[in-house]
């Protein structure tokens, strides 16, 4: 295949991601109801006690049983989800802006586009990646 | 790649004409919820619009089915599950699809499986991994009721809690509702609970008017019932009394030198004692009053968390207690060590200190209670057996100890208790901060 062919196919492939991600929906119980919530839809999801929360575009948030690691093998096939801290599993195609969380840039922490108020945590570990990821690098 | 999913968010799809009052909409198949069969017609619902497609039942079957995430669910529906934001079990056998805007659609048992594994997941009926939790509301029947219980007209309170027939409220559903909705009220609130520092009764009082109206009020004491599911739900997790700030009186205190080990009597009377021995060892004190109540011990084991957090990794729990040397004491004994572990205290370890071994042969002799021939109701001859079988009586009688007996040579005791907890003390007595002293001092 031409070169050309290849690279409009893969931007194709990336369009497509950044529209619907390949994965199935993840399921969360509420008291009566078993809700489907997109991939996509998801802006972060962060842990309480034994549970996770996941936080949607539109702001609502959804306790699930799991753990956060169990998570991220779930969705490690999407590529918009990124662990940017040990409490934080983010999509990063929904993450507005970066700013220092505190004077020593020790803490830096990311706000979403939609919704949503809270904000998720880069670890300075995983800040270079991210950064990579954002094409600040 | 999710095709469904893209062509969902694009909103393309193959073409769909659909006819109006005065013409005809041009739409597609992504924009689809669903469509039903009416006389060889298919009845399409589009946001919260119905229209009757141009195509026939069969020819609009017949256009979707090579479409991802369209499917088959009850006879004579499709529905589109790119549409579908949740799924409520009603039983094993029936399923209810509800769209994003809250259309509802049927998923019968026969066409189950093939939707199960367009969302691949184990069940339907509820998420996996679930909490405990999750469970028990489930199987209590918990659900979201939009209205508040309180102010629910006689029609709707039957509409929503009565059996099958309709003739008759079903109390506990009703019951379990209301304070998991009252829950659910302070969780969201900014104002804390309504209740905080009142009792079991002030949630009582809250729902007594609506049994009230219902004329539930005369043949069962529902109070009973209430307090009974409230504790179920506390012991099950799904809420917890502090959660309606519930005021609590319990005789406890978390020591503040030696908080791992717990000092614990059965007896509101022996309570004072307790405090010399937490002022001597900085230990914890509990004095149980009979049966423990769930209440006490949450807001005890939150507490003792808050002192002792990560006792799991560092700490052995000992309770070293005074309980009768009778099948009574055994069974309160029991109770508190479950209801530590409901609250998240695990596995600790018990030293009783009424035991023969602990009494002089005087005291066996002439202060035992013979337990055949106590008339208490609650002990019968099998959980007697069952006791003697576990400690043997005393000399193979089945003889029991009040342990007041012990508690008339206090120094005795105290001893006792210092020898049982010599090897687990962390800060060796006599500590510095004698706490009741201080108290006892301040108020004369």
């Amino acid at each position: 295949m031409p070169r050309k062919k290849t690279e409009n196919l893969d931007l194709l492939l990336a369009l497509l991601m950044r529209i619907a991600s390949p994965l199935k929906s993840i399921t969360v119980q509420t008291t009566d109801e078993m809700v489907f919530i997109r991939p996509e839809d998801i802006a972060f999801i962060t842990t309480d006690e034994k549970r996770i929360v996941i936080h949607d575009l539109e702001g609502n948030k959804w306790a699930r049983f799991d753990s956060l690691a169990a998570m991220e093998r779930k969705l490690e096939k999407d590529p918009r989800f990124f662990r940017s801290h040990r409490s934080f599993l983010i999509n990063h195609f929904a993450v507005k802006s970066l700013y220092k969380g505190d004077a020593k840039g020790k803490v830096w922490k990311v706000k979403f586009h939609g919704a949503i108020q809270e904000e998720a945590m880069v670890s300075t570990l995983n800040l270079q990646e991210f950064k990579k990821l954002m094409e600040l690098d | 790649m999710q095709v469904g999913s893209i062509t969902h968010k694009l909103k393309t799809g193959k073409p769909v004409s659909l006819v109006t009052d005065n013409g005809f909409l041009f739409s597609n198949t992504s924009e689809l919820i669903a469509f039903r069969s009416d006389n060889k017609k298919a009845i399409c619902s589009i946001g919260d619009k119905k229209y009757t497609a141009v195509k026939s039942y069969n020819d609009m079957r017949k256009l979707v089915s090579s479409l991802p995430g369209w499917f088959h669910t009850a006879s004579g529906l499709r529905v589109n599950l790119n549409h579908i934001a949740s799924v409520i079990a009603k039983n094993d056998k029936e399923y209810t699809l509800v769209s994003h805007n809250g259309l509802k659609f049927d998923l019968n048992k026969a066409f189950y499986e093939k939707v199960q594994k367009y969302y691949d997941v184990k069940t339907l009926q509820h998420v996996t991994p679930y909490s405990l939790p999750q469970y028990w509301m489930m199987k209590l029947g918990i659900r979201k009721i939009e209205k508040n219980i309180m102010y629910m007209k006689i029609p709707e309170l039957f509409k929503e809690f009565s059996t099958d027939a309709g003739d008759t409220i079903v109390v506990t559903d009703l019951i379990v509702n209301f304070l998991y909705q009252q829950v659910e009220y302070i969780r969201k609130s900014d104002e804390g609970s309504p209740i905080a520092g009142g009792n079991v009764r002030s949630l009582w009082y809250l729902i007594k008017p609506t049994l009230s109206r219902l004329d539930l009020l005369d043949a069962t004491n529902h109070y009973k019932t209430l307090s009974s599911v409230l504790g179920k739900m506390v012991e099950h997790r799904i809420l917890s009394y502090m959660e309606f700030e519930l005021y609590e009186y319990g005789l406890w205190n978390v020591g503040l030198y030696n908080p791992h080990i717990i000092f614990l009597a059965e007896k509101r009377s022996h309570f004072q004692f307790l405090q010399q021995v937490q002022d001597h060892a900085g230990v914890t004190i509990f004095a149980t009053e009979g049966q423990p109540s769930t209440m006490t011990c949450e807001y005890f084991c939150e507490a003792f968390k808050k002192k002792v957090p990560e006792y799991w990794k560092h700490d052995r729990i000992i309770i070293i207690n005074l309980m009768d040397y009778d099948p009574h004491g055994y069974m309160i004994l029991d109770t508190f060590i479950d209801n530590l572990r409901v609250f998240g205290i695990k596995h600790p370890t018990e030293i009783k200190l009424s035991i023969p071994e602990n009494y002089t042969d005087l005291e066996l002799e002439f202060q035992h209670i013979n337990l055949e021939k106590e008339d208490d109701d609650d002990v019968g001859n099998t959980i007697l057996n069952k006791w003697m079988k576990k400690t043997e009586g005393i000399n193979g009688n089945k003889w029991g100890m009040e342990v007041d007996v012990m508690m008339l040579d206090r120094p005795r005791v105290k001893e006792l208790f210092l020898a049982a907890a010599e090897s687990w003390f962390k800060i060796q007595p006599p500590v510095q901060r004698k706490i009741w002293e201080e108290v006892y001092r301040i108020i004369g």
